[in-house]
């Protein structure tokens, strides 16, 4: 009943001229940004965090997650007509959406799948508006070694979900912490690793490091690669799926949104996986595996829904605990921070504005989103023949007046260019930029519970294992740690038998 | 020469021990008491640890080739890496104008070997788009010589 309450308070912020104008801005970029090959949703938020800062908050958090489950919408229409992922989510559709576009299908396939993320968002959404408060009244409970067990839990499943390998991903989470650590300590107010530069004093800022690292450091590697935009020669044909197509995608929709859902809320979760995970499943549960990556509608609706729904989920640690898991909520984190709205359990009852209107605006982009991909989806595809030469250094501008805007200093455009290089040597050696974006966002919650834990234990780290929810999430953390160094041992002693046969 | 992944985990460990190193300057406190460098020198170790995890597990699974197809896509980077630098230096002194309408050109003309007048006509388009973007967002970006405008 109290969500109930909450979510009509909601509507009638979400319904007001201007936040319903954002909510439908917020979902327009996301969907642009989702067509658009070579801009994901993080180097979105990333470039147009700036822009917001003179908005209010809500409408300002409304947009930027509009621009974050539109951008999950907008990624399969590539995947489909061209065969390229718009983001990285929409990377398995393209395995059947291309094929069924081949095959003359790129209608229901462009139909099912935003069908699909329809039904998944609102899946998600409902899941989210009955979750997240009594979570929040749970998270109330947590003192600062539980916050130390969750970030560090959360940087842990980051490094390991988001990364092609796990020392990579803790190499990059070891980074991100480090470079948290520039600037003022927070107890003893001893300047670190500024060397006198005064703007170092005050740490290094969110905006020009995630420029660098997503919007720069994209825009080099796709120069490296000389982009070329192919036009769209494929027939769309009909937009609308037959009562046999929804027989064979129904159950894969339904499960695609309840697994994108909770893979979404696990820190370091996310899009990306629970639609690589979805794939796998449909897969394993067709009758007809060999349909797969020949054109299956199950390939297409199973992977879009749970990337749609993860979307969503990956609200809820934000929202109730005050801990992003991924690359972009780590942004709209960073954005609620810079409006001064403290993310966390005590959001609900301190800003209930944003927690319940940004959840409303959700029912309502989801909205949004359906007519723009379905009946607009012929204009879409026209804006895939805006050739990258163009949108390459217009983007590059938009970094440059976006770092510029927030402190009026050029040292901050210096600092994104040089983690526009790193971010691109990231690229080249294949470290993901997710993880150390992550734990530079959560580096001062960690050092902060850590040290307080310290502090409160007299320097004893058993108070990790005395307080059950923090040693709950320690032993999983351990136990995860145990895992991964068995498997690896195992598998050395496997490629050491197969060297040893062939020899 | 050192390989990329062999470099970048030579920067790496160089780093974790320079940062130990630092910390230990700032006073490492006691775990009662942590002080500024705990935490550093804490994340410098296990940095240290981890570069070290990284160049073995390359050596040991290292393949060769692939290298000289990248090479002309990484020049066409510098170059686009060098123009930025040399126009977001110049900006306090030509102001955000002349610099945005440089960057465009250069980039335009030396990165995507676009024609002139397509190089022109774009670089004069984003000079608009700018100037109308700073005076709606008031940005207040360096004027430089254009100081009236």
């Amino acid at each position: 009943m109290e969500q109930l309450v909450g979510l009509f308070y909601g509507f009638s912020i979400a319904l007001t001229w201007d936040n319903l104008f954002y909510c439908f801005l917020g979902t327009l970029i996301g969907t642009l940004v989702g067509v658009l090959p070579g801009l994901g949703p993080a180097a979105t938020v990333a470039l147009l965090l700036p822009v917001t800062f003179k908005l209010p908050p809500v409408s300002a958090i409304i947009m930027l997650a509009g621009i974050f489950y539109g951008a999950m919408y907008g990624g399969s229409t590539t995947s489909i007509l061209l065969n390229i992922p718009g983001e990285a989510a929409s990377v398995v559709t393209c395995i059947d959406g291309y094929q069924m576009a081949l095959q003359g299908r790129a209608g229901p396939a462009l139909a099912i799948s935003a069908i699909g993320s329809f039904i998944a968002g609102t899946i998600g959404i409902v899941a989210l508006n009955f979750l997240a408060p009594p979570l929040a009244e749970f998270a109330v409970q947590f003192g600062p070694p539980e916050y130390f067990a969750l970030t560090l839990f959360g940087l842990f499943l980051a490094a390991y979900l988001a990364s092609s390998s796990m020392v990579k991903g803790l190499i990059m989470v070891a980074l991100g912490l480090l470079l948290d650590e520039i600037g003022i300590d927070p107890i003893f107010g001893v300047p670190r690793f500024s060397y006198g530069v005064l703007p170092l004093q005050e740490g290094l800022d969110f905006v020009p490091l995630a420029m660098g690292l997503f919007g720069l450091a994209e825009i080099f590697i796709n120069t490296e690669r000389a982009m070329q935009t192919e036009l769209v020669t494929q027939k769309i044909g009909r937009l609308f799926i037959t009562l046999q197509d929804w027989g064979e995608a129904k159950w894969a929709t339904i499960r695609g949104s309840l697994l994108g859902f909770f893979v979404g809320i696990l820190p370091g979760g996310g899009a990306v996986i629970a639609s690589l995970i979805s794939y796998a499943v449909e897969k394993r549960v067709s009758k007809n595996p060999e349909k797969f990556g020949k054109g299956a509608i199950e390939g297409v609706a199973g992977p879009e829904s749970a990337n749609n729904s993860a979307a969503t989920g990956s609200f809820i640690p934000l929202l109730t605990l005050g801990i992003p898991g991924n690359a972009t909520i780590a942004m709209i984190f960073a954005a609620l921070l810079i409006h001064g709205v403290q993310p966390g359990p005590y959001l609900i009852k301190e800003n209930p504005e944003i927690f319940w209107g940004v959840i409303a605006s959700m029912y309502i982009g989801n909205g949004f989103l359906l007519i723009l991909n379905l009946p607009l989806v012929g204009m879409w595809v026209q804006v895939l023949r805006i050739p990258y030469f163009i949108l390459a250094p217009f983007i590059l501008l938009l970094c440059i007046v976006g770092v510029y805007s927030t402190r009026s200093n050029i040292f901050d455009i210096w600092v994104m260019i040089v983690f526009g290089v790193l971010g691109y040597f990231f690229r080249k050696l294949e470290f993901e930029p997710g993880p150390l974006i992550l734990a530079f966002v959560l580096g001062s919650i960690s050092e902060r519970t850590f040290r307080q834990s310290l502090l409160m234990s007299k320097g004893a780290p058993w108070i990790f294992f005395t307080r059950p929810i923090a040693c709950g999430l320690m032993v999983v953390l351990l136990a995860l740690i145990f895992m991964q160094v068995l498997f690896l041992l195992k598998k050395k002693t496997q490629s050491l038998d197969q060297f040893r046969g062939a020899g | 020469m050192l390989k990329g992944p062999v470099l970048a985990g030579v920067i790496l460990l160089a780093l974790g021990i320079f940062v130990c190193h630092q910390a230990v300057r700032l006073s490492l406190g006691q775990p009662s008491r942590p002080g500024p460098g705990f935490v550093p020198f804490g994340l410098g170790s296990i940095l240290v640890l981890l570069s070290l995890l990284y160049i073995f597990h390359f050596l040991r699974t290292q393949s060769g080739g692939g290298e000289s197809k990248a090479h002309r896509g990484r020049t066409r980077t510098f170059l686009a890496i060098g123009i930025l630098c040399f126009c977001i230096g110049l900006l306090n002194w030509l102001g955000y104008l002349i610099s945005t309408f440089l960057l465009f050109l250069m980039w335009l003309a030396i990165i995507e070997r676009k024609k002139w007048y397509v190089s022109l006509s774009f670089s004069l388009l984003a000079l608009v788009v700018v100037y109308y973007f700073n005076l709606l967002f008031s940005v207040q970006l360096p004027r430089g010589l254009l100081k009236g405008f």
